[in-house]
């Protein structure tokens, strides 16, 4: 991103071995020198502008460093891809049920820095709930070993679930523990396209608590439709995944039936949907489900008030949260973006409204998480010079 | 420690004198929570009745810096209510469910409520609260969270960290604070997270709103009967591995079933089996069927001599009874039990049960093994008798060795009880220093006077060094 420091005048260093990350934390702490972290570094830039001239690259510590199938635990280095973690799997019929937004090129350090999570929550939990250790490098540079490898775990104070979604600023992860799931022994994907006359929150709503029992279910407004998919018109899509066995999916499957005509459609949907363009801009709005008809609404009106129309929305109605993603408008006018920002922060007094991917002028538009006292006092405790990702919580300006 | 008189006034005067104990006879009824072995007299035990009154007494320790100790319902297993000499702040009259919001599966209770009693009140909507730990009927809501309990069921709904959305907090100098959000999400760090299972060492949460999850539209429990605990062990990884997510997969062996059918909560185990397995599967009925003939292959195949399916309720009832009862049934071997919890790789399972036999055979204690399996959560129990000095110290010593022999073998000192006072020794043999500083330094974010639970969860020595260390380093 142009708007992040980078280009030739950045330094990027690409430590190794864990023992490398101490040292170049350790220095950069001694001189207080700002650094800012990045996985892969294929895929987008999370969070608001981090201020550093020198960047850690985690992608030579990858591999897993310890892996017993029959325990469903997974050791591994933090720049190691989600693909590589999902090939190691499979070979023993396991996966992480994770799905972030982006593609498995992007390293496991990334997708728990920024507790990324996808629509497989609904069925497996989030990021937060797969952890269940870390090494990770403080801003002193000193290593730090939180949680275990055993998936269940109350000794001492989480310090899991504190670094996991703190965008490293508290430490550069260097490795970690994943529970991991046995496949199902059936995984199927359904898609039910909704006609203009009805309304496709209403539709999903009739099924009640029903809808808790899918391991994904997403409502895909029609320009994410197109986007996802090659030949599908323009209309509301209701996508779900129903894992098991045989009978249950088939039970499943009947159940979407009482909302319209059932499409199978292949696994591939899910990669798709998760590969949104990486010059987009993407907020999250979330509110109470029961609230998600009127959410909708608003957010739709903020949209053509803003004049924006290329805008694609997905629902997660059992979170009550709607994802709006718009393709290159990291490129395009401040203007609208900062009246469509402005309107979903009015209208969110019960909810709330997280940006993911803004342009620099638009962050200050959203509050900062982490001016409290409490996690102020956190992050000297890590980073007393606060030298790691310095600015991406908005925390700090300079 | 005697506490001040002004600060008993200034307490009095938020809760009423009936609601300050300050009598010898009336405190000896909070010296002690679940942990067998360990008494510790509060200088003065104090209830607030709402949420007000919480703030207000904690305002006043603050003022009078007096240390203090919440507590709900002190069945507790490490010790952590424990409030020698300090203030002790009793949550139990708290037990308001203000809102319970079915539309959106939310509902916001005070911190006395009791587990069991949240579940049942939600029940007519079709939904439930899912961690339920054994002791489910008395322990409240607030304890849970200070524990982060869990429960047989936990392993496929999860721990109570997995259902709160949100709590409004008491910090321990008296400002209030909301972490999470009931409807919404949060950025920034996750304090929500990290409050949960603190042990009330970063101070007392007054409201809290709980993700419900629906109730399943039925149910399958399974009774697994084994010769060996080996053949039992091997069932569990089978049944894990066929990707079935059980509701809950739990084992106990022979000492513990011959306790379960010696008591009055006989639930019709095999008294000659090794072990049992108790699965349980849920959900949706559809399929549920072609679960438990995969999972009683999985048994028969790991050498099962008998696979049982409970065909009515009131059998299912039975079976669970036995296993949620089974602590109580142990306290009829002798007059005190020690619950233990540590938690091994699932694989590990065998081994660590044949050292902790070899344990109890050497230290010539009598070792009782109910545990969550499915989750490699133990609970190796050891009835004896608290008044037997040698005894004692001979459980004393059996413990110390199976918390080592968890830790050896990669795994962790407590899976769901906490750590409290009793775990304290193992803290560090677990994490190295450098962890542990950073652990205080995040109780010091809540808590920079550390007057909330104080000398519990890390050992004292390890906030030591982390202020040479900070000191040194700025």
């Amino acid at each position: 991103m142009a708007q992040y420091t980078s280009g030739p005048h950045v330094i990027r260093e690409t430590p190794t071995t864990d023992r490398d990350v101490a040292v170049l934390v350790a220095d950069a702490h001694a001189t207080g020198t700002p650094l800012r972290i990045v996985g892969n570094g294929t895929w987008r830039t999370g969070g608001r502008p981090v201020f550093a001239q020198r960047e850690l690259s985690m992608r030579a510590l990858s591999g897993i460093v310890e892996y017993v199938p029959s325990d469903l635990v997974m050791t591994v280095r933090a720049g190691t891809t989600l693909e590589e973690i999902a090939l190691a799997t499979a070979q023993y019929g396991q996966w992480l049920s994770l799905d972030p937004v982006g593609r498995d090129t992007g390293t496991i350090g990334a997708t728990v820095a920024t507790a990324s999570s996808g629509a497989m929550s609904l069925g497996a939990g989030t990021v937060r709930d797969l952890v269940l250790g870390l090494g990770l490098v403080s801003g002193t540079g000193t290593p730090l070993r939180v949680g275990g490898r055993v998936v269940k775990n109350v000794a001492g104070f989480d310090l899991v679930r504190l670094s996991t979604g703190a965008f490293g600023t508290l430490g550069v992860l260097t490795d970690i523990s994943v529970r991991l799931h046995a496949k199902p022994a059936v995984d199927a994907t359904f898609a039910i396209g909704i006609d203009a006359d009805r309304d496709p929150l209403d539709v999903v709503q009739s099924l009640g608590l029903r809808a808790l029992s899918f391991h994904a279910l997403e409502v895909l407004d029609p320009a994410t439709t197109v986007r996802i998919s090659a030949g599908d018109d323009a209309r509301w899509l209701i996508v779900a995944r129903a894992v098991g066995n045989a009978t249950r999916v088939a039970a499943q499957r009947a159940i979407l039936t009482t909302l319209g005509r059932v499409e199978e459609r292949s696994a591939e949907l899910w990669t798709a949907l998760r590969d949104e363009p990486a010059s987009s801009v993407s907020l999250r709005v979330t509110q109470a489900p029961s609230r998600l008809v009127a959410t909708l609404d608003r957010v739709m009106f903020a949209l053509r008030a803003a004049q924006i129309t290329s805008a694609q929305l997905r629902v997660s109605p059992h979170r009550g949260a709607i994802r709006l993603v718009i393709p290159d408008a990291m490129t395009m006018a401040i203007e609208p973006l900062r009246h469509l920002v402005s309107a979903l922060r009015s209208n969110a007094t019960h909810g709330s409204v997280l940006g993911e991917q803004l342009p620099n002028e638009i962050w200050p538009l959203l509050p900062s998480a982490t001016t409290d006292s409490i996690s102020q006092r956190i992050r000297d405790a890590f980073d007393p010079r606060r030298i790691l990702n310095r600015g991406i919580f908005g925390e700090h300006t300079a | 420690m005697p506490v001040d008189a002004m600060l008993v006034n200034n307490l009095e005067a938020i809760v009423g004198t009936r609601w300050v104990k300050r009598r010898a006879s009336e405190l000896v009824a909070y010296d002690a929570d679940g942990l067998p072995g360990y008494h510790a007299t509060p200088g003065l035990a104090v209830f607030p009745g709402s949420r007000e009154e919480v703030v207000h007494v904690v305002r006043a320790l603050a003022e009078a810096n007096v240390a203090f100790v919440p507590r709900g319902a002190g069945t507790g297993l490490s010790g952590g209510a424990l409030a020698a000499g300090s203030v002790l702040i009793g949550l139990n009259r708290l037990t308001r469910i203000h809102d319970i919001d079915h539309i959106n599966r939310v509902v916001h209770v005070e911190p006395g409520v009791v587990n069991a009693k949240l579940s049942r009140a939600v029940a007519p909507f079709g939904l439930q609260y899912a961690p339920d730990p054994s002791s489910q009927t008395v322990c409240t809501i607030g304890g849970n969270v200070a524990e982060n309990a869990g429960g047989p069921h936990c392993l496929k709904y999860g721990v109570t960290l997995n259902h709160v959305v949100a709590l409004n907090i008491v910090l321990p100098n008296g400002e209030t604070r909301t972490l999470g959000h009931p409807s919404g999400e949060t950025d920034g760090y996750d304090l929500l997270g990290v409050f949960i299972g603190s042990e009330g060492c970063f101070g007392i949460a007054t409201d809290v709103w709980v993700r419900l999850v629906p109730l399943p539209d039925a149910v399958r429990t399974i009774l697994a009967d084994f010769p060996s605990i080996d053949a039992a062990a091997r069932a569990v990884s089978r049944i894990v591995a066929t990707g079935i997510v059980p509701a809950a997969l739990e084992m106990m062996d022979n000492p513990t079933i011959r306790a379960v059918e010696a008591s009055i909560y006989a639930a019709g185990y095999p008294i000659d089996a090794a072990a049992v397995l108790l699965c349980e599967v849920d959900g949706l009925g559809a399929g549920l069927a072609e679960d438990v003939d995969t999972i009683a292959a999985c048994c028969s195949e790991s050498g099962a001599r008998d696979v049982r399916v409970a065909s009515t309720e009131e059998e299912r009832t039975r079976l669970w009874q036995g296993r949620k009862k089974a602590f109580g049934a142990m306290g009829r071997i002798a007059p005190a039990l020690v619950v233990q919890d540590a938690v091994v790789p699932r694989t590990r399972l065998p081994d660590i049960l044949a050292t902790i036999h070899d344990i109890g055979v050497r230290h010539r204690v009598k070792v009782c093994n109910v545990f969550h399996a499915g989750d490699g959560n133990l609970h190796p129990n050891i009835p004896y008798n608290a008044d037997d000095p040698d005894e004692s110290a001979r459980v004393h010593h059996a413990m110390i060795e199976i918390m080592q022999a968890c830790i050896d073998i990669g795994g962790t000192i407590t899976g769901e009880h906490g750590v409290g006072l009793d775990k304290l020794p193992y803290m560090s043999k677990l994490f190295d220093d450098d962890s542990l500083a950073m652990m205080c330094a995040v109780r010091d974010a809540f808590d920079p006077d550390r007057r909330a639970n104080p000398g519990k969860v890390v050992p004292v020595h390890a906030c030591r060094e982390w202020h040479s260390t900070r000191a040194a380093r700025t």
